[in-house]
């Protein structure tokens, strides 16, 4: 069966088992049964402001109702839009790719009495380079964690199809409630948990700027029994549930790896109903563990691969196997920001994740690191190498190495840099890291800078990151 | 009140690693949202760091976004308890 959203949004306004199920925020409560209105709202909008049928549209969107209205009408009409998280200031917005016809901001207002529709901000964008819009995809922004990012290419059947793999792997139904506290920018909250949530006709909490207190407010307004949090949320949620939780009936985490003591901890607050998923922006959710697994298996193992979904090794010499993805609702592609294909998808549909893995004795897996030099940090990728292209451009900087090291922070594993100045050049580590934090954002700030002569080479004349990260283990 | 106030400012500036000098800040700013902007994580060291300046016990009800408003709020919530009948021996509970 080909699900449709245009479809879903009839059955879930139209079902008496659905249309008094809520679409809420912070500010807007609404039923199912309205939102076939309000997605006409939303349309009339667009086509006021000419961003008409045939526009593709960048969309910066927070975790609000306006936000999740304007994203089903985009694909209630087969529209193309990608999806950003929001600019940090007003006078330093993200730029929007030059095959966009508009950008869309989506505000909060003060009060729900503004209509929701009129929270969409619609400006052309003066630099659209003229490419058609390909109808009924949706583009995501990899987790480029400096801003240095490609954009995923998905069709919205792929979408679709993804989505309903996560209803059936946690039990999204019509009585389900669903809170959304991880970006609806990202795969994970839209393409994961949105849309599940959406095809099961649940009801949709959006937290937007989730901290601990808001979460706790929340849960005790909405009552929610599914929820997709990160690792970090994870950890500061242990430190704020003070009593244990049994109403939930899936707690899913996903975006980096959780920590398997953390895991066992946060387990135990929620009643065995702990699940990290695993997936990526380009392939969706691929694999989980079930929640009849036993602790350790779902502490360690990445699970059951999704349906349809096919995972496999492949040796590699230096890093150990590399893990390998075929999804049947994989992405198509990366594009750049004029819309030309950087790559596309493997015509035969394996996908290298990057990660490295190792099968159990069970013939599951087990992630053991990334193949390329990166780190999570409060739940992001931070690629060492997207740091040192910013650490060496400032002003003082001659070359510069950022390694791993083994310590645990606040944030994940720690960050060193290690820096040679130019001639003539004083300048202390807490003084190259100030500057650093203005450039960053604040996960990826290195926890040491050093500043050293040289850097270590190898006989062959690359750098010998073993040398450094040995001396900051 | 005041005196709570003070010892809460003091804990923001000193340990929050927020670059802010404690008389700087003004406890009637917001925490979260404007004014001093803490982020999910600082919040999270905020409430314990003041577990353990008060010895107190945050029970979950007091964790809410009413109780962060402000520093203002925050210290009308454990003097309230500081003054209040729920006092044990070591560790309150608020």
């Amino acid at each position: 069966m080909t699900l449709s959203i245009a479809a879903l949004i009839e059955q879930n306004a139209g079902a008496a088992e659905k249309r008094e199920n809520l679409l809420a925020d912070d500010l807007y409560t609404f039923r199912m049964r309205e939102l076939p209105q309000l997605l006409d709202e939303i349309d009339g909008v667009l086509l006021q402001a000419g961003a008409g049928t045939d526009s593709c549209l960048a969309v910066e969107c927070n975790n609000s109702v306006p936000s999740a209205l304007l994203a089903l009408a985009l694909m209630r009409a087969g529209r193309s839009f990608i999806l950003a998280p929001p600019s940090i200031a007003e006078n330093d917005l993200k730029p929007v790719p030059r095959f966009c016809t508009h950008r869309i901001v989506v505000s909060s207002p003060e009060t729900a009495t503004v209509p929701a529709a009129n929270c969409l901000r619609i400006e052309a964008n003066p630099f659209y380079n003229g490419k058609p819009a390909v109808p009924e995809k949706l583009y995501l922004r990899t987790s480029g964690s400096m801003g240095v990012s490609k954009i995923v290419v998905h069709s919205h059947a792929s979408l679709l199809g993804n989505a309903r793999n996560v209803v059936g792997k946690y039990g999204f139904t019509a009585e389900s409630r669903a809170s959304i506290p991880v970006p609806l920018a990202h795969m994970y909250g839209f393409g994961a948990e949105f849309l599940a949530a959406v095809i099961a006709g649940s009801s949709i909490d959006l937290l937007d700027k989730t901290n601990v207190v808001k979460y706790l407010d929340r849960e005790r307004r909405f009552n929610p029994d599914i929820v997709f949090v990160t690792p970090s949320l994870c950890e500061m949620l242990l430190t704020a549930f003070r009593k244990p939780r049994t109403q939930y009936q899936a707690f899913v985490t996903s975006g980096q790896r959780i920590g398997e003591e953390l895991f066992r901890a946060f387990d135990q607050v929620v009643a065995g109903r702990l699940i990290n998923q695993y997936g990526s922006s380009e392939m969706g959710a691929t694999a989980a563990c079930d929640f009849d697994d036993t602790l350790d298996k779902r502490a360690t193992e990445i699970g059951r691969p999704m349906e349809g979904v096919e995972l496999r090794l492949q040796p590699c010499p230096d890093t150990g196997s590399e893990l390998y993805c075929r999804h049947p609702w994989g992405f198509e592609g990366y594009l750049d920001e004029d819309g030309e294909w950087i790559a596309k998808a493997a015509a035969d549909g394996w996908y290298r994740t990057g990660d490295i893995a190792v099968k159990t004795a069970g013939g599951s897996m087990i992630v053991t690191g990334r193949a390329d030099a990166s780190v999570n940090r409060s739940g992001y990728l931070v690629m060492l190498s997207d740091i040192e292209r910013i650490v060496e451009k400032l002003e003082g900087v001659g070359e510069v190495a950022v390694v791993a090291g083994k310590k645990e922070t606040e944030r994940g594993q720690s960050i060193a840099a290690f820096c040679v100045l130019r001639s003539g050049i004083v300048l202390d580590g807490t003084q190259v890291r100030r500057r650093c934090a203005s450039l960053m954002p604040p996960y990826a700030v290195p926890d040491e800078v050093r500043i050293v002569t040289e850097l270590p080479l190898l006989a062959s004349g690359k750098l010998n990151r073993r040398a450094l990260e040995a001396l900051v283990s | 009140m005041e005196k709570i106030i003070d010892r809460l400012r003091h804990l923001v500036g000193e340990k929050l690693d927020l670059n802010l000098n404690p008389e700087e800040i003004d406890p009637d700013a917001q925490l979260i949202d404007g004014g001093l902007k803490l982020d999910s994580l600082s919040l999270v060291k905020l409430i314990a760091l003041s577990e353990q300046e008060f010895k107190v016990e945050f029970e979950e009800d007091a964790l809410s976004m009413e109780s962060f408003a402000s520093l203002r709020a925050l210290a009308g919530v454990i003097g309230a308890h500081l003054n209040g009948r729920h006092s044990r021996p070591e560790t309150a509970t608020v």
